[in-house]
């Protein structure tokens, strides 16, 4: 059949025109994309291979009032997840959750848990191709585990990032407190200060409450990735900027020392002194402040923890047990205990400063009043004023404090600050409570004659019992505003914010809340009875026998109330008795009898505070050395301490300081700034070397004014320390130049 | 007549090819590149040749390769007379039946698809030397049968013949190349003067079925999905966890209609229960997949139909598709400077989303070109298809043309998202030794047609 060419080109024809049609309609449609909706695609383009990734800023050391550092930064290995949304993503979770079972970071977690937390954390991740942290402190071992298998994991990312270290591990934990990843609500109240998912966050403790200058600003790195999330390039990068760190007052030495008093007595309680069913937690306090400026040289609460649990994978059961044993509670400022005879300077001074009493006003003590009995069987004789805080006399008190009235012990002991917030600067202080007609009347509403105050309520508050209830913190600073002559500081813990680069950003100077209206003449008397007690045969003395220093104390033994009559052993104490320094309370939860228990805790913590102090002094002598060594150089060719005193700690041959200095250097050896160069090498063999430095650290001993030499004795007469890989240029002669070393 | 063959060439056509194998060169080598440092920053500074030499060749030459091959069967395919081959159209339908067949039972699977045959080093894709065949030998059919395709009952043969091999290929499964035959033979019987009405009712039905198979799918698929997380809800309650159960008070309620109580005993009764249910679901569903088209095939449907439904699992290539092409603009990032081909977003990059790469490297003037530089291959096509001398010669440019037209239209219309994914190759530009030669060879056939245009050349 022969070919209908006009048919054939009327249907190619169509053809062409159809094809034509789909042509221009696929270019519309490839022009709509790339010519109206481009920027769109161009912005899904730069989301697919442009990656932000924050460089973690490390957040702000804190350091101890002499320069120890307290909570430090480590780096870690951190392991982090992208989501790539690739099909064998669940293979490499697998395969990841695999080797990372078994390290040190996630101990216990079996595999499949490890999977599941993963999984969960990349759900909770609502944005893509953002890496997600799955573990923070890998072992090496694990970390090269994941890179020998690099090819298999896709999206997995191993990175280094600081982490908090305690190196003293549980000393001041509840106060330094603890932080961990800012949670969703947090975030939500921060919304403004630019923080971000998987930011640090202070939470309890100085963590908290200087968040602001502690944290650091993070940084960032933008890459570009292929479609497996590795790098390609660099783009850019933010320098992160470190936290600022804070100087506080506690001084290391003081606060170990109170720590471990305060265990021990704890444990002591538990083993046998306290009455209570097994599992009950026993808790401990004792605060230790400078009584001439609020500033708190050790604060402890008991049971305490390794702060660096937290550094970790926390597991819920490792938290619940903390928080079922009160380890996660400041004890010191957000318990409050019933004071016991600790009040009763409080009272003696609203007796006096009452009128109720003069200072001679005397009673004699037949061991009970009324229907009440002294603690003391048969009673104290003839008790005065001062006689009533030597003896703890219950009887005097309970007869005058009836006479009072809740109003005026009350007054005054609000004047001490007792029952108020001391406005340290720490989260969740509470307040307390003074006993009041009030108070008892909401405590017993609906019991008509329990809500009515009585008289025998006046005596109970009297000698510190009733609804007083105070903190370790409250008595501590009540009893250095007895000491100081009136006047209450705001106890802080922190002296400065030092900016990364070590200058003061902020200094905090004591702030002086109110004078007590209270007269010299009553301090006085009250202060005498103090003193009596921790000498002759006061209540309290027994712990201090022998101590070189002389101290003013008060015993508090608080009944508990309990059917097993338990009972709160409690101390106060400032010393030195004549120009007071430091002020102390001491609480143990159950521990029966303040002079037992809290006295030889007292005892230990003041010991603690003047040996520092002694350390201290000898720095500072030492401190003063270059000079002292240079004007002692010529005389001081085997004359140490001939003419000038000063020689003997500054040019050496004071082998206790040295010693000192020798174990200043162990503790911290990087430590810089303030006691930067100072702690020397006391007793080195060649006295008249001027000065002593610290040739540990290459920095420091260019710093302070400790230079001078631990010159090798091969080469006498040459001062100054040699800072590792500078050589003195002209090696000075004689000892007059001895002083300075080449770094100055 | 070897200096005929070459004075009667259709030079227009073959400068058209010449340029588009040029560009796809080009593309390739662009495409296969990839970026694993900063070596992306030197070709910054560098101008367009410069950073030809900078593309990745190895891809590149094989192409190459395959284009002279490809050039040398098209050469032997001008020189024998194209009525010559309808002697043998019933040996070759033999041929590519056993072909096909070979490939069910030797085939090497890719993809989920056995496609390949492997003779001694070489991999060949005999499906693609089979749309050639079926287009050399469906025209003697159709020539044979030409003013007889007025009814339905005379297009059944039709259908039989092309229908044979479209099965043989479903089996591997690949349902792209057997739509590839549809369209050809659409193409075909239009060409052959089948009546336009019968042929556009045909398709309007397949189109009607294809959709209602999607839905009937969507059912079965859905309830026996449904069934498994019912499944699951009511086994982690069985295990003692009746929060599921009580967030899900749909659920709740159905089992208390069917007056079980939330107990442990009954739960697992109704747990059997539903159990059993879903294992008539499921021998449904499975059923489903027997008969008509694979799951995978589906998703890719359900995928073209809501295309963001799935962004990093089944829409992933289409996305990132879209996202090339869209971010390369009007002119588009440059050459080796595509962010999501060079960074390995864009998946099957020198292949099946070729397309991808040039929307993203020159951007809409480039895939202007592209369009263009394929339309004129096309209208060249078809002008052959009216100069033709004859019935068969005619049948054999038009089965040509459509294949091309198909390819080209199906695959741009997959990257752009416009069309479903079915992993049809762009003719002539992507990368692919069968399909370049088969294409070359389709256009010698093509250009045989041309030179014999008129019977007295000869």
């Amino acid at each position: 059949m022969e070919l209908d060419k006009k048919a054939v080109e009327k249907k190619m024809k169509i053809f062409t025109c159809v094809l034509a049609a789909v042509f221009l309609l696929l270019l519309t449609r490839l022009g709509f994309m790339q010519i109206v909706e481009a920027g769109r695609y161009r912005t899904l383009a730069t989301q697919n291979h442009q990656r932000l990734i924050t460089v973690q800023a490390p957040r702000g050391e804190i350091i101890d009032r002499n320069g120890v550092r307290l909570v430090v930064n480590k780096p870690v290995y951190t392991v982090s997840l992208v989501y790539l949304g690739l099909e064998d993503s669940g293979r490499t979770v697998d395969l990841l959750a695999g080797l990372l079972e078994g390290d040190v970071s996630l101990k216990g977690l079996a595999a499949q848990q490890i999977r599941q937390d993963i999984e969960e954390k990349i759900k909770g991740h609502q944005r893509l191709y953002e890496p997600v942290r799955v573990a923070v402190n890998v072992s090496q071992e694990t970390v090269n585990k994941i890179e020998e298998r690099r090819m298999e994991l896709p999206g997995v990312i191993i990175d280094v990032e600081p982490v908090r270290y305690y190196p003293f591990g549980d000393l001041l934990g509840e106060v330094l407190g603890y932080v961990r990843e800012i949670t969703a609500e947090q975030l939500n109240s921060h919304r403004d200060e630019g923080y971000q998912m998987g930011d640090s966050f202070g939470q309890t403790g100085l963590e908290y409450t200087y968040e602001s200058y502690l944290r650091g600003r993070n940084g960032a790195r933008q890459v570009e990735v292929d479609a497996h999330g590795h790098p390609v390039r660099d783009l850019g990068f933010k320098s992160p900027v470190p936290g600022n760190s804070l100087v506080t007052t506690i001084d290391h030495r003081v606060q170990r020392a109170a720590q471990d008093a305060v265990a021990w007595a704890v444990e002591q309680t538990r083993n046998g002194i306290a009455k209570v069913p097994p599992g009950t937690p026993i808790t401990g306090a004792a605060v230790v402040i400078d009584v001439n400026t609020g500033e708190v040289l050790a604060m402890v609460s008991i049971p305490s923890y390794d702060l660096n649990i937290f550094s970790q994978p926390l597991q819920a059961r490792k938290y619940n047990e903390l928080l079922k044993a009160g380890a996660l509670r400041n004890h010191a400022i957000q318990t409050p205990y019933t004071p016991g005879s600790t009040f009763k300077m409080a009272t003696l001074t609203a007796l006096l400063e009452g009128k109720v009493v003069d200072p001679k006003t005397t009673i004699q003590d037949p061991g009970y009043y009324k229907y009440k009995k002294d603690w003391k069987p048969g009673g104290h004789g003839v008790v005065d004023a001062v006689g009533a805080i030597k003896n703890s006399c219950d009887t005097y008190f309970y007869h005058f404090g009836s006479m009072a009235g809740p109003e005026l012990i009350g007054k005054y002991a609000a004047e001490y600050g007792l029952g108020q917030l001391t406005g340290i600067d720490l989260p969740g202080e509470e307040k307390g409570t003074v006993a009041s007609r009030e108070l008892k009347k909401k405590i017993w509403a609906g019991n008509d004659w329990e809500s009515e105050w009585r008289e025998y309520d006046s005596m109970d508050m009297a000698i510190g019992q009733q609804e007083n209830k105070f903190t370790a913190v409250q008595l501590a600073n009540y009893v250095a505003a007895i000491a100081n002559g009136g006047t209450i500081y705001r106890p802080h813990l922190v002296k400065k914010v030092v900016s990364p680069d070590g200058a003061d950003l902020k200094s905090f100077k004591p702030e002086v809340v109110r004078k007590v209206n209270v007269s010299r003449e009553t301090l006085d008397i009250v202060r005498e009875g103090m003193r009596q007690v921790a000498t002759g045969d006061g209540t309290g003395s027994a712990a201090f026998w022998g101590a070189p220093y002389r101290v003013a104390a008060k015993t508090g033994t608080a009944e508990v109330g309990d059917k097993a009559q338990n009972s709160h052993a409690l101390y106060v104490a400032y010393a030195p008795y004549e120009k007071p320094e430091v002020a102390v309370s001491v609480i143990i939860e159950y521990g029966y009898k303040g002079s037992s228990l809290g006295g030889p805790v007292a005892r230990k913590i003041l010991d603690a505070y003047f040996q520092a102090k002694k350390e201290d002094a000898g720095e500072i002598r030492k401190e003063q050395a270059p000079g002292a060594g240079q004007a002692a150089s010529p005389a001081g060719q085997g004359q140490p301490g001939a003419v000038q005193p000063q020689v003997r700690q500054g040019g050496g041959a004071s082998p206790p300081a040295g010693q000192e200095g020798a174990v200043q250097n162990r503790t911290q050896p990087q430590n810089s700034g303030g006691t930067g160069g100072t702690p020397g090498q006391g007793g080195t063999p060649t006295p008249g070397q001027g000065g002593t430095g610290r040739n540990t650290s290459g920095t420091d001993a260019n710093t302070g004014g400790g230079q001078g030499g631990i010159t090798p004795p091969a080469s006498p007469g040459s001062g100054g320390g040699v800072p590792p890989g500078r050589l003195p240029v002209q090696p000075p002669t004689g000892g007059n130049t001895g002083g300075p070393g080449p770094g100055t | 007549m070897y200096r005929r063959v070459i004075k009667n060439l259709d030079y227009p056509l073959l400068g058209t090819t010449a340029l588009l194998l040029l560009f796809s060169l080009i593309t390739i080598g662009s495409a296969t590149l990839e970026f694993t440092d900063s070596s992306i920053e030197q070709i910054q500074g560098m101008n367009f040749f410069l950073r030809l030499l900078h593309m990745d060749y190895y891809f590149v030459v094989r192409q190459v390769a395959w284009i002279f091959l490809g050039l040398i069967v098209a050469a032997v395919l001008i020189y024998i007379d194209y009525e010559d081959l309808a002697k043998y159209s019933r040996h070759l339908y033999l041929i590519n039946l056993a072909m096909l067949t070979a490939v069910i039972f030797l085939g090497t699977s890719a993809l989920g698809a056995q496609r390949w045959i492997y003779i001694g080093p070489f991999s060949f894709q005999p499906s693609e030397f089979s749309k050639l065949i079926i287009i050399i030998t469906f025209a003697d059919f159709l020539a044979k049968r030409q003013g007889r395709l007025n009814s339905l009952r005379e297009l059944i043969p039709c259908f039989v013949y092309v229908g044979i091999p479209v099965l043989l290929i479903l089996k591997q499964p690949d349902l792209g190349t057997s739509l590839v035959f549809i369209a050809m033979m659409f193409g075909m019987l239009f060409a052959a003067g089948a009546r336009p009405a019968i042929l556009a009712g045909i398709i309007a039905l397949g189109l009607v079925m294809s959709f209602s198979v999607y839905e009937i799918h969507g059912y079965l698929h859905n309830s026996d999905v449904r069934m498994m997380e019912k499944i699951a809800q009511v086994s982690k309650a069985a295990g003692g966890n009746d929060i599921s159960l009580i967030n899900n008070g749909e659920l709740r309620r159905e089992i208390e209609k069917k007056g079980y109580s939330l107990n442990a005993g009954d739960l697992n009764e109704y747990l059997d229960l539903l159990k059993k249910e879903h294992q008539r679901v499921r021998s449904r569903h499975e059923a489903f997949h027997k008969f008509t088209l694979q799951e995978y095939q589906m998703t890719r449907l359900t995928i073209f139909m809501n295309p963001e439904s799935d962004l990093l699992g089944a829409g992933y290539h289409v996305w990132q598709s879209r996202i090339a092409i869209g971010s390369g603009g009007l002119t588009g990032k440059g050459l080796l400077k595509g962010t999501q081909s060079h960074y390995t977003f864009l998946p099957i990059r020198h292949t099946d989303f070729i397309f991808s790469v040039v929307g993203e490297e020159f951007g809409f003037v480039g895939v202007t070109a592209l369009l263009f530089l394929f339309y004129i291959l096309l209208y060249r096509g078809v002008r052959i298809v009216v100069m033709a001398r004859d019935t068969y010669g005619m049948l054999l440019a038009a089965g040509i043309v459509s294949m091309f037209a198909f390819h080209i239209i199906v695959n741009i219309g997959m990257t752009a998202g416009v069309m479903p994914v079915t992993g049809i190759p762009l003719a002539l530009f992507s990368y692919g030794g069968s399909n370049m030669i088969m294409n070359l060879a389709a256009l010698g056939l093509l250009l045989n047609v041309y030179v014999r245009r008129q019977k007295l050349i000869f």
